[in-house]
């Protein structure tokens, strides 16, 4: 590459980090140019300091460090402006160069950049670990598991907790409109946010349209409305700056626990006293998200009992972990005992809530073996899952053994959609299949996320229905309406046919805590009626 | 050696080296709000090691060698962020950018007249850029120019500006 070429290669590398466009690629390629060719290594540093030089020169307020270089004389003098210097003890030097720094700072691109449409980041920044209530407006509407990417975030009601993969987490209250433009950066465009940011996660900030808050370690609270923004420090100390990145009047620019700060859209600023640790903790806050859990688990486990109870209850799978029982899945209502599942290489793990346990199913092998006899006209099968990943051509959920006539595939493809398989009757020996599957649902938004699935096979009125938590999305005509029977089956694997070669690797990716099947046709009122009380 | 006067002489040169120590952390890191933190970082190990450093000996040199230790130590940090520059990198380049950043003040100097030598239109966008902090989608939208248009602009003006000032530089050094 030419010495020009490589200019221009550099300068454009460095102009693409700066908007925070530098992909994988490009950095590599960055390695690869600064590493093998010194010339360009020096073309680096010119464009580096260049670009150090343009801000120096041009940011609004300059620095308050003035260099003696104003004029053309780069020696330093004693004689001149410095000897006020000469009297201040070192420590001044460190408050003089931490002003410096402020007034210096300039908001971080990301402060500053207009947050760009949704298709254009790929990347996430953070997962919504926990939703309370949460209701969302126009925009992404995020499931509690799922990442987030840079964007705005439209909380109409409800709390919610984000957890940033700088380590810094956030709870929203609704109403209150956000910003998230990066693992360091949230812009609360209204409403309030509480930050509790570890030591890993210094310098997060939160700014407003009046206010910028760098953390320092701490815990605080940022409120924005119409007419002003205030921020309260519990604990720990921020940096405060206008909007703009400039100072604030009046000099010190830290705010310290128990502190806070008003300003409003005249830009008069107020120092206020923060509201005591007590009425608004971090603590309570993560109370209230841990108690909502308690309650989910409480009212599910009453209406476990309920469900024991049903007549059309085939089988029910609660994937509680028992003492004594780690490698058994009781179905809790069969006479049957060949319905308990036998555990083989599935791992037991957390649930939707704390108290809750799940499955895991990860490795090729990973099963759980049923055995359910019987016939059935009508059939609802109906789980709680958590798809981690799509890695195989087909993932079973409950996949009868072999290939046999009448006897179901309840799985999710490769592209993401839930699908029954069924063989039907042999005609003139050629081998028929029918398969009713949904449009692509699991998705990446979806993944990790816990999601409510139920199939209603009809053959009466001909029909089989797929529901994804709680809301129909694909109905479809039985090719030939014949009753099903589950026999020996897999629960997120699949048992083949002996007389294959290879065996096919479909097993389920993730985790399932809770599977029904009942010999019913669940109505939509039904299966909404379960998703609602199941839901986190 | 009288206490004092080597506290006295250590302020003065932290003062006066401030932007060029910036200009090196920034240099490595290629982000503002990052390098101002490493800076305030240096500063403190600076004055806490204020013993290590002798009266009379080359300043620059010595601070430039511990904010490429706090750089380092902050891209380490940062692991999960994509940084600019990996620890690799940082030690290949710190030669060049300790050199480079030794003469930011001729830069300076040097760039205050190739500014005034850009068109209006282009002094516009380089203040929109500099002074005002805004991205390239941000001018786009002010221009009413497309964001290509924006990045090609903005790469030729940093183009041009380079050579300039490195011949301006050199005109500087003649005199």
């Amino acid at each position: 590459m030419s010495s020009d070429d490589t200019l221009d290669k550099l300068n454009s590398l460095l102009l693409a980090h700066q908007e925070g466009r530098l992909s994988e690629s490009e950095a590599k390629e960055l390695y690869s140019i600064l590493k093998s060719d010194p010339a360009a290594r020096r073309r680096y540093a010119e464009l580096q300091v260049l670009e150090t030089a343009l801000h120096l020169e041009l940011m609004a307020g300059g620095t308050v460090i003035q260099s003696t270089a104003t004029q053309a004389d780069f020696k330093p003098s004693r004689t001149r402006q410095w000897k006020r210097w000469m009297a201040v003890s070192a420590m001044l030097a460190i408050v003089a160069s931490t002003l410096w720094i402020l007034k210096f700072s300039k908001p971080d691109d990301a402060g500053s950049l207009v947050i760009k449409d949704q298709e254009r980041h790929l990347e996430s920044v953070a997962i919504l670990a926990d939703a309370l209530n949460a209701e969302w407006g126009e925009g992404i509407k995020p499931a509690a598991g799922s990442e987030l990417a840079p964007g705005k975030y439209v909380l109409q009601k409800g709390s919610v907790m984000i957890d940033f993969h700088s380590s810094a987490r956030m709870y929203i209250e609704g109403p209150s409109v956000i910003q998230i433009q990066s693992a360091f950066c949230v812009h609360l465009d209204e409403g309030r946010v509480r930050a509790h940011v570890p030591e890993q996660a210094r310098g997060f900030v939160v700014s407003t349209d009046r206010l910028k808050v760098i953390d320092l370690g701490t815990e605080f609270s940022v409120q924005s409305t119409n007419s002003n923004s205030t921020v309260q420090v519990f604990r720990g100390d921020v940096q405060l700056q206008k909007a703009d990145g400039s100072p604030l009047p009046g000099g010190n620019q830290t705010l310290s626990a128990g502190k806070g700060l008003s300003v409003d859209t005249q830009g008069n600023f107020q120092h206020i006293e923060a509201l005591p640790l007590e009425s608004d903790t971090f603590d309570r806050i993560q109370k209230k998200f841990g108690q909502h859990a308690q309650q989910q688990f409480q009212a599910w486990q009453k209406r476990r009992a309920d469900w024991l109870k049903r007549p059309d209850v085939i089988a029910y799978y609660d994937f509680q972990k028992r003492d004594g029982q780690e490698n058994q899945l009781p179905d809790h209502v069969s006479s049957q005992s060949s319905a308990d599942g036998a555990i083989v290489g599935a791992e037991w793990t957390t649930g939707r809530w704390t108290g809750k346990t799940a499955l895991e199913f990860k490795r090729p092998g990973d099963r759980v073996r049923i055995n359910i006899s019987g016939r059935m006209d009508r059939m609802t099968l109906a789980a709680w899952i958590r798809v981690d990943s799509l890695d195989n051509r087909l993932q079973g959920l409950l996949l009868t053994d072999g290939y046999v006539e009448g006897r179901p595939h309840w799985q999710i493809t490769s592209d993401g959609s839930l699908r029954l398989g069924i063989r039907l009757p042999d005609l003139n020996g050629r081998l028929n299949s029918s398969g009713y599957g949904t449009p692509s649902l699991f998705t990446k938004d979806r993944m990790g996320v816990w999601t409510f699935v139920s199939t209603v096979y009809d053959s009466a009125e001909k029909t089989v229905k797929h529901y994804v938590d709680g809301v129909i999305v694909s109905e479809h005509t039985l090719v030939f309406d014949q009753p099903l029977t589950i026999g020996p089956a897999d629960i997120g694997n699949w048992g083949a046919p002996f007389d294959y070669q290879q065996q096919p690797i479909r097993n389920f990716n993730g985790r399932i805590d809770e599977l029904i099947i009942l010999n019913s046709a669940s109505t939509a009122e039904d299966i909404v009626d379960l998703y609602q009380s199941g839901k986190q | 050696m009288d206490d004092t006067e080597h506290q006295q002489q250590f302020v003065l040169q932290l003062t006066e080296c401030q932007n060029r120590i910036y200009a090196y952390i920034f240099s490595m890191l290629g982000d503002h709000a990052r390098a101002s933190d490493v800076l305030q970082e240096t500063n403190l190990v600076l004055w806490q090691r204020v013993k290590d450093w002798s009266l009379g000996a080359p300043f620059l040199p010595w601070a430039f060698a511990i904010a490429r230790f706090q750089v380092l130590a902050n891209t380490r940090d940062r692991s999960r962020e994509r940084c600019l520059l990996d620890s690799d990198l940082i030690e290949t380049l710190s030669q060049d950018v300790a050199a480079e950043s030794s003469r930011l003040e001729e830069t300076r100097v040097a760039l205050r007249e190739c500014l005034t030598k850009l068109t209006e239109q282009n002094r516009g966008m380089i203040q929109l850029r500099y002074e005002h902090g805004k991205s390239i989608v941000s001018i786009a939208e002010k221009l009413q120019r497309s964001e290509e248009a924006v990045k090609v602009a903005l790469l030729r003006i940093r183009r041009n500006l380079h050579a300039c000032v490195t011949k301006q530089m050199t005109l500087d050094a003649a005199e």
